[in-house]
């Protein structure tokens, strides 16, 4: 996993506004819980979502990720650019430990 | 005769807020028991005079000026006797009283009476509450109480005490009158007429009442079942198939080509449906229509029943099903099997009537396990035909006795008082149907979020099945066209899409 905008050691965390959902055919939603605005996410995403407990770096994370899905190009650029969305649209958030 | 003002209120009245509020727009229409009402004032020589208040903002702008002594005179400007106002659901209430207030202020002296079904719920608190405006409300069906009532406000000297099921106050203390007139023979109520009660057309849903009283089966979370002791009405009675007949060719006349029967006449047993499905064929009612629609609980309509009232005209159908569990469904007390669920939406199918579906999140004693049976109810549904209508949290409606004990069936109630239920009057509209704030109770299992989740997921499937759900009701389409030619292929097409639009903002 090649990290472009960001430096393996940020610990990031799901804003308090916004939750994850799956529901039983394996279809994974980002959903805000203010306004119920949601997004359909990949499963990797999910994955990733629900690893963010507020204390694992994004290193950690994605040596877990890494036992369950191939690490690719497609898999970079999908988390890469949702890392950035996500922290410009306000889902997640850093951590400062 | 004196003059009778009959007003359907808005759900919030400043006019600059109705137009953002929730649910606001599907709730112009008036209720019909009130034109049922009104047509009944007529026959007995009162001069009646409809206001829908939506209307007026739609019309005359959102102005304040709206609400004035000209627009709710009687005839030549006079005063009239007496308000009634429509309180038939609770996204009416704070409406209704911000009306009532203001009504007061033009009109002190006219008395200002509620009715409706969330009036009759709450009457003894809407009177402790709010007496300084409303003067009474009747509680259940109004024709007899409220020709009562004219008669005494006309005399002036009589007193209240005997008008059947009025709630009012006397000396600061509210009395509430036992309900002792129930018109006996239904059919004595005209049918009503949109030009002889001199209404805008567009502000009437063409729906026709077939019965009175309580619904057969027992579900707990519904008013239904518990109409003789809260409404007074026993048993089930049903309108002759000639008045029906007539007031279908009122409507008929007047230009309507959609028709609807939404009351629970369909608990009223085979041989009365079997008699009005004929009755409605005789008179070759299909060749008239567009549109006919009618609900039902599933397995109340057996396959005679269907194939005749698809012969009669009935295109489509509203089956509530609620939920896919069977073991939810015991708890609530409704009388339905999964397989009644599934034969009668085939059953629809092969008798030529769309059959919809609704669905409610949020049951008592509902787990993760009850609702992934759901989500797999509403996916074999589609595969049978059915074509996904509503989705909605269980919204716990007052006097219910999911209401009235709260904790035997595991829940905890968040809305109690008429005040609390005045939120889904002045509540935001969110398009996704996101209302944390209307969620009226928390379950053992679920907390407000919980359901909204799960609501939001039914519509995801639904969402995401929209393609299937098109191609099954093509594959039907030819049946449905058998029985109905106008039921063309992008008639259906256009009906299901339009069902597939709404799912997202469904809610109850």
């Amino acid at each position: 996993m090649k990290l472009k905008f960001f430096r393996e050691s940020i610990v990031l965390k799901l804003s308090e506004d916004w939750d994850i959902l799956e529901d039983f055919n394996g279809n994974s939603y980002l959903l805000n819980l203010k306004s119920g605005e949601a997004y359909e996410i990949s499963p990797v995403i999910f994955r990733f979502l629900s690893l963010l407990d507020g204390k694992k770096t994004l290193k950690e994370i994605i040596d877990v990720l890494a036992q369950t899905f191939l690490n690719n190009e497609t898999f970079d650029k999908s988390l890469n650019f949702f890392l950035k969305e996500g922290l410009k649209k306000g889902f997640l958030k850093k951590c400062f430990i | 005769m004196s003059d009778v003002i009959l007003i359907h209120p808005p759900t919030i009245l400043d006019p600059s807020l109705f137009k953002r509020k929730f649910l606001s727009a599907p709730l112009v229409h008036y209720g019909y028991g009130m034109l049922y009402l009104g047509s009944f004032l007529v026959k007995n020589g009162y001069k009646v005079k409809f206001i829908n208040v939506p209307e007026l903002y739609q019309w005359w702008g959102y102005g304040k000026e709206v609400i004035s002594r000209f627009t709710f005179s009687g005839s030549h400007g006079r005063t009239p006797i007496l308000f009634g106002i429509e309180l038939n659901w609770m996204h009416q209430s704070l409406g209704a009283i911000e009306l009532a207030k203001r009504l007061k202020e033009i009109f002190p002296e006219v008395f200002i009476v509620f009715g409706g079904v969330h009036a009759s719920l709450f009457a003894k608190e809407i009177l402790s509450e709010y007496s300084d405006c409303v003067d009474g409300v009747i509680r259940g069906e109004a024709e007899l109480p409220i020709l009562d009532l004219l008669k005494k406000l006309e005399s002036s000297k009589s007193s209240l005490e005997d008008v059947s099921g009025l709630v009012w106050t006397k000396n600061g203390k509210i009395i509430e009158n036992p309900i002792t007139k129930i018109p006996e023979n239904i059919d004595e109520i005209p049918p009503y007429s949109t030009k002889e009660l001199g209404l805008n057309k567009l502000f009437v849903i063409p729906a026709v009442n077939i019965a009175r009283g309580p619904c057969s089966m027992r579900c707990i979370y519904c008013i239904g079942p518990l109409i003789p002791r809260i409404f007074g009405r026993q048993k089930m009675v049903c309108h002759s198939v000639d008045w029906i007949i007539e007031q279908i060719s009122i409507l008929i006349e007047e230009g309507y080509r959609r028709l609807f029967f939404q009351d629970y006449f369909w608990s009223s047993g085979k041989r009365n449906l079997m008699e009005i499905a004929k009755g409605l064929q005789k008179e070759r009612i299909n060749e008239k229509l567009d549109y006919f629609n009618m609900t039902s609980a599933p397995g109340f309509l057996d396959e005679e029943l269907l194939e005749n009232f698809s012969r009669a005209g009935v295109d489509n159908i509203d089956w509530g099903v609620e939920s896919g569990s069977q073991r939810v469904l015991d708890i609530v007390k409704r009388d339905v099997t999964i397989s009644q669920i599934k034969d009668s939406i085939k059953t629809s199918v092969r008798k030529g009537i769309i059959p919809n579906t609704f669905w409610m999140v949020g049951l008592p004693g509902e787990t993760l396990e009850d609702v992934r049976k759901t989500f797999y109810l509403l996916k074999e549904t589609i595969e049978l035909g059915g074509v996904p209508r509503w989705v909605t949290p269980l919204i716990v409606v007052p006097k219910t006795r999911l209401y009235e004990e709260p904790e035997r069936y595991g829940i905890r109630l968040l809305f109690k008082s008429f005040r609390d239920y005045m939120a889904f009057s002045n509540t935001e509209h969110n398009p996704n149907a996101w209302y944390p704030n209307l969620i009226t109770h928390e379950t053992k299992n679920f907390g407000v979020y919980d359901i909204l989740k799960i609501a939001f997921m039914l519509r995801m499937l639904i969402k995401r099945s929209s393609n299937l759900i098109l191609e099954k009701a093509k594959e039907n389409s030819k049946i449905y066209a058998e029985y109905h030619p106008h039921l063309s292929l992008s008639e259906v097409e256009t009906r299901v899409k339009s069902s597939i639009s709404v799912i997202q903002g469904s809610f109850w």
